[in-house]
């Protein structure tokens, strides 16, 4: 898989299941939780759908606002780890 | 949060710490020579929050051990005590101000304070003929040091009292030096000494360091420690009205008595009342009174009628001292032509709680009665009437 | 918290010495041998003989055993795992502990490093080699890594077991009239303040379980025993946290040998920090004390107003003592060279309970984030047939701040509070959830998203004050009594 389609997966993902709402236009650098779009408690929702998507298992001290706050910062963690 | 400190407009250099290290270093110096050339100690503890943003207390602030849990700081700064307690508020033009000193009996140990002698004296609402209201205010503080309560009538001077009345017993004419707030104020007992004949018999060079440092804000800094927390409680003092911590039930003093003639460790066989008590404080205190006048009573005590009540009156005092006590005392009141109420037998026993001195509230009110009745009787006739004299 | 002005004094002027002068390549081993010293030197003086000892001895064995837990093992590989870097430290600590036994024979008022005249240094030895001995025979079996993740769990277990005895009054007072028993004395007299009072365990049990669990997923980096140790018991964070990571930890003791001791900055920005937290602890929060709720003086409130400002002094006192507590620790580990995580960022000032979690012991509730509530909700997400979202992040809430609550102490009053809390934050979910398109166009409009922050921040705070009435009250029907005294009923 490359970077552009896990790019896009996650876009669909989070905003048609997470922020509930499929027609935001989501920026690669936009804050998703800073920015109220949606919630830290969703970050493990998130972590789920990597691990059954991408097979990739994010820790949960990995679960961080700071560390998964735009699609940029979540698609590298993801590539990071992907076989 | 912190980007103030970690992201400064200039970057921090050595001479930047070396500026604020000599700076600091400088104002500290600077406000401690300030604070030893002033003395503010005094000055300051007169400046208070008490009967100006909230009111003064109705006793004087006692705390025991565990102030958190009586709102009161006890503490050994006279000034401040008395700028705490409501006498030091304005005096009103219709009012005939009367201040009582004593023990804790009459500050009202296990009573809460509007319980107490001043407060419910004030409640029965007295006029004199000249229509004057009698309000009454508590300034006696647990133990009877008579040093003391000479040191807080000296203080009290100031707030305009037209009248003062001078609860004491036995125990209050014994000198004792040991009491921290007479140990601490040794600069005002020796005042007393020059200027008002007070004689004692301890050194009255004080013990505590006079040394430049303890005169600096450092030296000081547990006195100012107790003068900001004064202040404090008396935010919680205002907000609960309790200045004191009262246990749910108090045991009674005890009717039967050990067999024991000895006063605290004094031995009739040893001693006299008369090599152990001194009356000369009193002469002091109407010194300190000018012209106001001062009524001395004998506090009232519980009883004894039970076992080995031939020997005691109670637990505090034995026959053979007290009774000497009365009789000396007596003959000085007559000498001095000193105003004398001995009431020492005027309340039943049923009014005493956990020691012969401690009443309840029914027992304040009987006593209270009785000296509102003495300071009318004295107003308009000049004499106290009962059978005091 | 035992962190005392002359404590913080000492700390400074030691952070001085060790930046300014010190050797660099000295650095590491006095951070090691000064958080060594320091368990033994913060733990309070104990009632049972030689405990006020031992328990310290026992917080570092314990971090041993666990450090030798998660050593890296590789399948049908036989190695010994335990290289001569750890057995060096062991020496080390053997000889730190032994010397400090010594200081026995020092005239009492010289006993400065221990709570209380320490055993007799051939006891202790007697008693440290053989575990010493243990420590290097298990530190080289070879276990396999499902054997290995069998044993991390049965750690974690056993830690959470010593937490759970030391936190229930009960458990606890059972526990030190055994322990009386055991050495012979009045056990009538048990008092597990007196007896148990082990100092830093709450915090050190937490960096532990991280430890553990991240051996388990896998993410623990490769620590020399020297620098577990170093992390689990740092001095300035070991009475009352922040509760670090070890990986972000390990970065800084990387970086120490090349750090510049004499940078003006850490030097301005630390010693800020602690002058700060100096002010808040010890000036604001012990004023404030004196006005703060206890259980004696809401007895004697007559009024509600009362209340409210006991309630109010209490808030403000938690808040300044502990942030200032932070300040103090956070100061002192940057004089240090290690950059301690912030605990907490204007918690009172946050619009929503959510927010306020974010902000108030921040370290805690990221730990309770990352080993309760993530694995919780994750588990409860890849069940085949899932409750729907709302269920399980309203499940993961009340497990992850019950366990908050009960950490401060296992009682009803501090279920009730997590609960409170838990309640708070679900609400909050929801009704975010569902006011969100809402709120977000109040972007555009200044005035009104100003309006609607200020009652948030009314809101979030007033719901956190009323919630510290169950932390401060000791029973239920007393903080019922003080909730019904400050909606002014039942004077």
């Amino acid at each position: 898989m490359d970077e552009k389609t896990i790019r896009e997966k996650l876009r669909a993902y989070i905003t048609a299941d997470l922020m509930r709402d499929p027609d935001y236009p989501l920026g690669d650098e936009e804050g998703i939780i800073t920015g109220g779009m949606m919630d830290s408690f969703a970050l493990a929702e998130l972590a789920v759908f990597v691990e059954n998507a991408f097979n990739v298992y994010i820790p949960d001290p990995d679960l961080t606002v700071a560390k998964m706050d735009t699609l940029n910062q979540i698609v590298a963690r993801v590539m990071r780890d992907i076989k | 949060m912190w980007n103030w400190l970690i992201n400064p407009e200039k970057p921090y250099t050595w001479g930047f710490i070396a500026r604020v290290v000599i700076k600091a270093t400088l104002l500290f110096i600077l406000l401690n020579l300030l604070f030893v050339l002033l003395q503010p100690i005094d000055a300051l503890s007169r400046y208070t929050l008490y009967n100006n943003v909230f009111a003064g207390r109705e006793r004087l602030p006692y705390g025991g051990d565990d102030f958190s849990q009586s709102n009161a700081v006890t503490m050994d700064n006279i000034p401040a005590m008395i700028a705490s307690h409501q006498i030091a508020r304005q005096k009103a033009d219709d009012e005939f101000r009367v201040v009582i000193f004593g023990n804790s009996g009459i500050w009202g140990f296990w009573l809460p304070s509007s319980q107490t002698l001043g407060p419910q004296m004030t409640r029965m609402n007295t006029k004199l003929a000249d229509g004057r209201r009698v309000v009454v205010y508590n300034l006696a503080y647990p133990y009877p040091y008579i040093i003391r309560d000479l040191l807080f009538m000296d203080e009290a001077m100031q707030y305009k009292p037209d009248m003062i009345i001078w609860v004491v017993s036995a125990a209050s004419f014994w000198e004792d030096p040991n009491s921290p707030i007479i140990l601490n104020n040794l600069d005002k007992v020796r005042h007393l000494v020059e200027n008002y004949g007070l004689t004692v018999h301890f050194n009255t060079e004080s013990p505590v360091a006079t040394d430049f440092y303890s005169q600096t804000i450092i030296g000081k800094r547990a006195t100012l420690l107790t003068l900001l927390q004064n202040q404090l409680t008396g935010i919680l003092w205002n907000g609960l009205g309790i200045d004191h911590n009262i246990p749910s039930s108090i045991p009674k003093t005890p009717n039967d008595l050990p067999d024991d003639d000895k006063w605290s460790s004094f031995s009739p066989s040893q001693y006299t009342a008369e090599n152990l008590l001194s009356f000369h404080f009193v002469d002091v205190g109407y010194n300190l009174a000018g012209d106001i006048p001062l009524i001395m009573i004998n506090q009232p005590m519980f009883i004894a009628t039970g076992e080995n009540s031939y020997l005691r009156y109670n637990l505090d005092y034995p026959r053979w001292l007290f009774d000497d006590y009365r009789a000396l005392f007596a003959k000085s009141v007559a000498q001095n032509a000193w105003l004398y109420c001995d009431l020492w037998d005027a309340l039943p026993n049923e009014y005493y709680t956990d020691t012969p001195f401690h009443m309840n509230a029914s027992g304040i009110a009987e006593l209270g009665r009785i000296l509102l009745e003495m300071i009318t009787h004295y107003m308009e006739l000049g004499s106290l009437g009962r059978d005091c004299e | 918290m035992t962190f005392n002005l002359t404590l913080i004094a000492i700390f400074t002027a030691g952070g001085f010495i060790y930046s300014l002068i010190l050797p660099k390549s000295w650095r590491k081993w006095t951070l090691f041998i000064a958080s060594i010293l320091a368990v033994y030197a913060l733990q309070p003086p104990l009632l049972i003989r030689n405990m006020d000892f031992i328990l310290p001895t026992v917080t570092i064995f314990v971090t041993v055993f666990v450090w030798i837990a998660t050593l890296p093992r590789q399948d049908n590989q036989l190695r010994i795992t335990i290289q001569w870097r750890d057995l060096f430290t062991i020496a080390v600590l053997m000889l730190l502990i032994t010397g400090l036994a010594m200081t026995r024979f020092l005239p009492s008022e010289w006993q400065l490093l221990t709570a209380s005249r320490p055993p007799a240094p051939l006891d202790v030895f007697l008693a440290l080699f053989p575990l010493a001995l243990l420590i290097i025979l298990v530190g080289g079996i070879q276990i396999n890594q499902p054997r290995q993740k069998v044993l991390l769990s049965l750690m974690i277990l056993v830690i959470i077991g010593v937490f759970i005895i030391l936190k229930t009054d009960r458990l606890a007072l059972a526990f030190s009239g055994w322990l009386r028993e055991q050495t012979g004395r009045d056990a009538t007299l048990a008092n597990p303040l007196t007896d148990l009072n082990w100092l830093g365990f709450s915090y050190v049990a937490f960096r532990l379980i991280h430890v553990l669990r991240d051996r388990q997923t896998g993410k623990l980096p490769d620590v020399s025993l020297r620098d577990m140790l170093t992390y689990i018991i740092f001095f300035p964070s070991l009475t009352a946290g922040p509760i670090d990571r070890i990986e972000r930890f390990q970065e800084d003791l990387v970086a120490l040998p090349e750090m510049n001791g004499r940078d003006p900055s850490r030097i301005v920005i630390g010693s800020t920090r602690i002058v700060i937290g100096i002010f808040k602890k010890f000036v604001v929060a012990d004023t404030l004390a004196l006005f703060a709720l206890t259980a004696t003086n809401a007895g004697q409130v007559t009024y509600a107003g009362g209340m409210w400002v006991l309630l109010y002094g209490y808030a403000f006192r938690l808040f300044f003592d502990f942030s200032g507590y932070s300040d103090i620790a956070i100061g002192i580990g940057m004089l240090f060279g290690v950059q301690l995580p912030e605990n907490f960022n204007r918690p009172y000032l946050k619009n929503s309970i959510t927010s306020f979690w974010q902000s108030w012991h921040i370290t805690l509730s990221n730990w309770v984030r990352f080993y309760i509530f993530s694995p919780l909700t994750r588990t409860m997400l890849r069940w085949k047939r899932k409750p729907s979202s709302d269920v399980i992040v309203g499940i993961g809430l009340v497990a992850t701040m019950v366990i908050i609550g009960l950490w401060h102490g296992i009682s009803f009053t501090f279920f009730i509070w997590g609960l409170w809390h838990a309640t708070g934050l679900f609400i909050h979910k929801m009704w975010s959830d569902r006011t969100r398109k809402w709120y977000n166009q109040f972007k555009k409009k200044q005035g009104q998203l100003r309006l609607w922050n200020w009652a948030g921040i009314f809101i979030t705070f007033h719901f956190v004050v009323v919630g510290w009435v169950w932390f401060v009250m000791p029973d239920v029907g007393s903080a019922l009594s003080v909730l019904s005294k400050l909606a002014g009923v039942g004077f």
